[in-house]
C-alpha cells in the first residue's frame, strides 16, 4: 500500500439484538446482586464490543474473565469502604485536628491510588486484549509513572488547572509510549500546547454559539487523539487520522438520543452500536501493519484491580 | 468447505490460509501455503468456539493462543457440527437460540419481583424502618418540618396558647409532646407532622359549635401522630423514589414519569387507609377522655357539607376516604353510641380559643 494514502481498516460490524440482549441482562443482574455481577457485566460488554471489531478482516478479542475483573472489584471496594469509612468516622468525631488529619488522609488516598489504578487498568486491559492471536501489553513502571504522575497533578493544582492540558499530553504520552502489540510501539505526538489551545477555543466558542460548538470540539478532541497516535513496527511509522466531522457527532448524538427516547431506554444498544461504527468508519491509517514480522512477545498478565478501581474513582484514560 | 479459512500461530500475526476439517474428536486444518500439511488439535485443546454473524473464532491451547478464524455462509454449519460432536464445554452459546429464552426468562422474573417488591416489601421496609428511628430523632425532625413550614404562614400565637391550653386538659396517652400551631387562614384543614406538631386552620375551628368536635379532630389528628403516620409515609415516599432511580437510572425520564404515577396512587390509597385508622384511634382517644363521640360525627359531617362543592372525579383523586364512608365507619361502632355528659372546662377552653380568633379577625 502506498504511502500517504489513507485507508479505512477498521469496522465495527455490532448485532442489534445481541447488544439490546446483553445490556438488558447486564442492567438486571447488576440491579438483583446489588452491583455483585458488575465485573461480569463489564466482562461480557467488553468481549461483545471487541468481538465485533475489525481490523485487515481478523475480530479482537478480549480474554478477560468476570472471575478475574471480580477479584479486582473486591479489593477497589475494599478500599473506596476503608477510605470513606476513616474520612466519615474522623468528619464525624467533631473534633478539629482530627478532621483536617482525615481530610488529608482522603486526598492523599486518592491521589496516590489514582496512578496506581490507572496504571492496573492498562496494564490488565491491554494484555487481556488480542488480535489474531497476538497479544497487547503496557510495559510502564509504577513507580516511574506514580512519579510522572505526582509531578503533573502538582502543576496543575498550583495552577489552578491551567496546567492540567499538559498533564493529560504528558500521560498520554508515557501511556502510549509504553503501550506495545506484539513487537509493534505506539507514540503519542500531541502536546499541552495544541490541547490547550484546542479547549480555550472551545469554551469561547461554546459559550458565544450558545452551545452548538461542542458537537465541533468533540470533533476537535477526537481528533487530537487519533491524529497524534502513531503506531510504529521497526523502521516504519504508520499515521492515523480521524475523518469524523462535528456534523456527523451533531446527527449521531441526536439520532441516539431519540432512539433511547422513543425505546424508552431498551435501544442504547442499538445507540451503542451505531456510535461504534461511526467513530470506526472515520479512523484511517496510512498504511497497514506487516503481519508478517508481527510477533508476539507479551506474558500472560490477569490481575484486574487497576481496571475495576479507575471505574469506581471515575478516571478515563 | 465454502468457507474463507485462516490459522495464526499464537507466535505471528502471519495469516496462514488453511482449511477446516471436524472430526468427531478433532480440529484438522490443512496449511494450503504448505502443500497441505495436516495440524490436529484435540478436542480438550479447544479453549473456545465463539460465532458471530457469519465469522467463527476458535481458540486453541494455553497462552498464547493459537486462532482459526472462519468466514463465510457455512460458519454456522461449522459450528453446529462443533457443538454436535459435543465441543460443547468450550462454545459460547449463540445468541438466538440460546440468550433469547433467557432474556425473556430473566426479564419476566425481574418485572415479577420488581412489581412484588414496590408494592408488598418496599412499603413492608418502609415501614418497618420507621418504627426504627428513636424517638428523640423523629421529635426532632418534626420541630424542623414544623418550624419551615410555619415561616411562610401567618401564625396565630394568641389562638395557639389556647388551643395547646386545650389539649392539656386531655389525656392523650401519646408518648409524644403534643404541640399545636394555630395558623390564620379561611382553609378548612389540619394536618400532623411527625413527633407531636399539629397544624390546625383557623378557617375549621370557627366552623365548629362544641368542643366535642374540637376534640374530636385532635383525637383524629393525635393518633396521626400516635402510629407515626407522616414518618411512615415520608419513609415510603423516599424508599419509592429511591427505588425507581436505582431501578431506571437515568435512562428515560418518560418511564420514570409513568411509575411515578403509580407510585402517587399507592400513596393515595395508603393515605386512605391511615385515615380510617386515625378515626376510629381518635374516637377511642374521646371515651377514654369521657367525651361524647357525637363529636366525631358532627366534625366529619362538617368535614362533608364543606366538600360538597368538589366535583365528584376529585373526590376519587382526594386522600381522605369518601367522607360519607367515614361517617358510616364510625357510627357503626359500639362506643359511637356512647353519651357523655359535656365538660364545662373544655368548653370554656374552647370558647376562648374561638373568640380569641374573631377578636384577632376584627382587629
Amino acid at each position: 500500500m502506498e504511502n500517504n494514502e489513507f485507508n479505512k481498516l477498521l469496522k465495527f460490524n455490532g448485532d442489534n439484538a445481541k447488544a439490546i440482549g446483553l445490556i438488558i441482562i447486564n442492567q438486571i443482574l447488576t440491579i438483583i446482586t446489588l452491583g455483585i455481577y458488575y465485573p461480569w457485566a463489564k466482562a461480557a460488554s467488553l468481549k461483545y464490543i471487541y468481538g465485533e471489531s475489525e481490523y485487515m478482516e481478523s475480530r479482537f478479542e478480549f480474554h478477560g474473565t468476570g472471575k478475574e475483573m471480580f477479584k479486582g472489584f473486591i479489593k477497589a471496594v475494599a478500599f473506596i469502604v476503608v477510605v470513606y469509612g476513616m474520612f466519615f468516622a474522623c468528619m464525624l468525631s467533631q473534633n478539629m485536628p482530627l478532621m483536617i488529619g482525615g481530610y488529608l488522609f482522603f486526598v492523599i488516598a486518592i491521589v496516590l491510588v489514582m496512578p496506581i489504578a490507572i496504571h492496573g487498568s492498562n496494564k490488565y486491559r491491554l494484555s487481556r486484549s488480542s488480535w489474531r492471536g497476538i497479544h497487547f501489553g503496557y510495559r510502564g513502571d509504577l513507580k516511574e509513572f506514580t512519579q510522572l504522575f505526582l509531578k503533573e497533578i502538582g502543576l496543575t493544582i498550583v495552577t489552578f488547572g491551567i496546567y492540567s492540558a499538559w498533564m493529560h499530553a504528558s500521560l498520554r504520552n508515557y501511556i502510549i509510549g509504553h503501550t506495545r502489540f506484539g513487537n509493534i510501539e505506539f507514540k503519542f505526538t500531541g502536546t499541552g500546547d495544541k490541547l490547550f489551545f484546542i479547549r480555550l477555543k472551545g469554551i469561547f466558542l461554546i459559550i458565544i454559539t450558545l452551545g452548538i460548538y461542542s458537537f465541533w470540539y468533540m470533533k476537535e478532541l477526537v481528533a487530537y487523539e487519533v491524529n497524534n497516535t502513531k503506531i510504529i513496527q521497526g523502521n516504519k511509522e504508520i499515521n492515523i487520522r480521524s475523518t469524523l466531522s462535528g456534523g456527523d457527532i451533531f446527527v449521531l448524538i441526536i439520532t441516539n438520543y431519540l432512539i433511547i427516547i422513543f425505546t424508552l431506554g431498551i435501544g442504547v444498544g442499538i445507540a451503542l452500536n451505531r456510535s461504534m461504527r461511526i467513530i470506526f468508519s472515520n479512523i484511517e491509517f496510512d498504511s497497514e501493519i506487516d503481519t508478517t514480522n508481527l510477533i508476539q512477545t507479551e506474558e500472560e498478565y490477569k490481575d484486574a484491580t487497576g481496571d475495576d478501581m479507575t471505574d469506581m474513582l471515575d478516571i478515563s484514560i | 468447505m465454502q468457507n474463507k479459512c485462516v490459522y495464526f500461530d499464537g507466535l505471528s500475526a502471519l495469516a496462514h490460509p488453511c482449511s477446516l476439517h471436524i472430526e468427531e474428536d478433532a480440529l484438522i486444518i490443512l496449511l494450503t501455503e504448505h502443500n497441505n500439511a495436516r495440524l490436529v488439535f484435540d478436542k480438550l485443546s479447544i479453549a473456545n468456539v465463539h460465532l458471530n454473524v457469519n465469522h467463527l473464532t476458535i481458540k486453541i491451547g494455553e497462552y498464547p493462543h493459537k486462532v482459526i478464524e472462519a468466514q463465510g455462509d457455512d460458519v454456522t454449519a461449522c459450528y453446529q457440527q462443533l457443538s454436535n460432536y459435543g465441543f460443547t464445554n468450550a462454545i459460547t452459546p449463540v445468541f438466538t437460540t440460546y440468550i433469547v429464552p433467557k432474556v425473556i426468562a430473566i426479564v419476566a422474573l425481574f418485572v415479577g419481583l420488581c412489581v412484588v417488591g414496590f408494592f408488598v416489601v418496599l412499603p413492608w421496609a418502609a415501614e418497618k424502618a420507621a418504627t426504627l428511628i428513636p424517638i428523640k430523632a423523629e421529635i426532632q425532625l418534626g420541630n424542623s418540618l414544623a418550624a419551615s413550614f410555619t415561616e411562610s404562614e401567618m401564625v396565630n400565637d394568641s389562638a395557639t396558647l389556647c388551643a395547646n391550653a386545650f389539649v392539656k386538659q386531655l389525656n392523650t396517652g401519646s408518648q409524644y409532646p403534643i404541640h399545636i400551631t394555630v395558623i390564620q387562614s379561611s382553609e378548612i384543614n389540619a394536618f400532623a407532622l411527625p413527633g407531636g406538631n399539629i397544624v390546625v386552620y383557623t378557617g375549621i375551628i370557627n366552623k365548629m359549635k362544641t368542643h366535642q368536635e374540637f376534640a374530636a379532630l385532635l383525637g383524629h389528628e393525635i393518633s396521626h401522630v400516635n402510629y407515626q403516620h407522616s414518618l411512615k409515609n415520608i419513609c415510603r415516599t423516599l424508599s419509592s423514589s429511591l427505588f425507581i432511580g436505582v431501578l431506571l437510572g437515568d435512562v428515560s425520564g418518560i418511564s420514570a414519569g409513568i411509575l411515578q404515577q403509580a407510585n402517587e396512587f399507592k400513596q393515595l390509597n395508603y393515605s386512605r387507609e391511615l385515615e380510617t385508622q386515625a378515626d376510629e384511634q381518635g374516637l377511642q382517644l374521646m371515651v377514654t377522655n369521657k367525651i361524647s363521640p357525637k363529636g366525631m360525627i358532627d366534625l366529619l359531617t362538617l368535614l362533608q357539607q364543606e366538600a360538597s362543592d368538589m366535583p365528584e372525579v376529585m373526590k376519587y383523586f382526594s386522600t381522605h376516604p369518601q367522607t360519607e364512608d367515614r361517617i358510616n365507619n364510625i357510627k357503626l361502632k359500639p362506643s359511637a353510641k356512647l353519651v357523655f355528659a359535656p365538660k364545662p372546662a373544655l368548653q370554656h377552653s374552647f370558647e376562648k380559643l374561638q373568640s380569641t380568633i374573631s377578636n384577632e379577625q376584627i382587629k
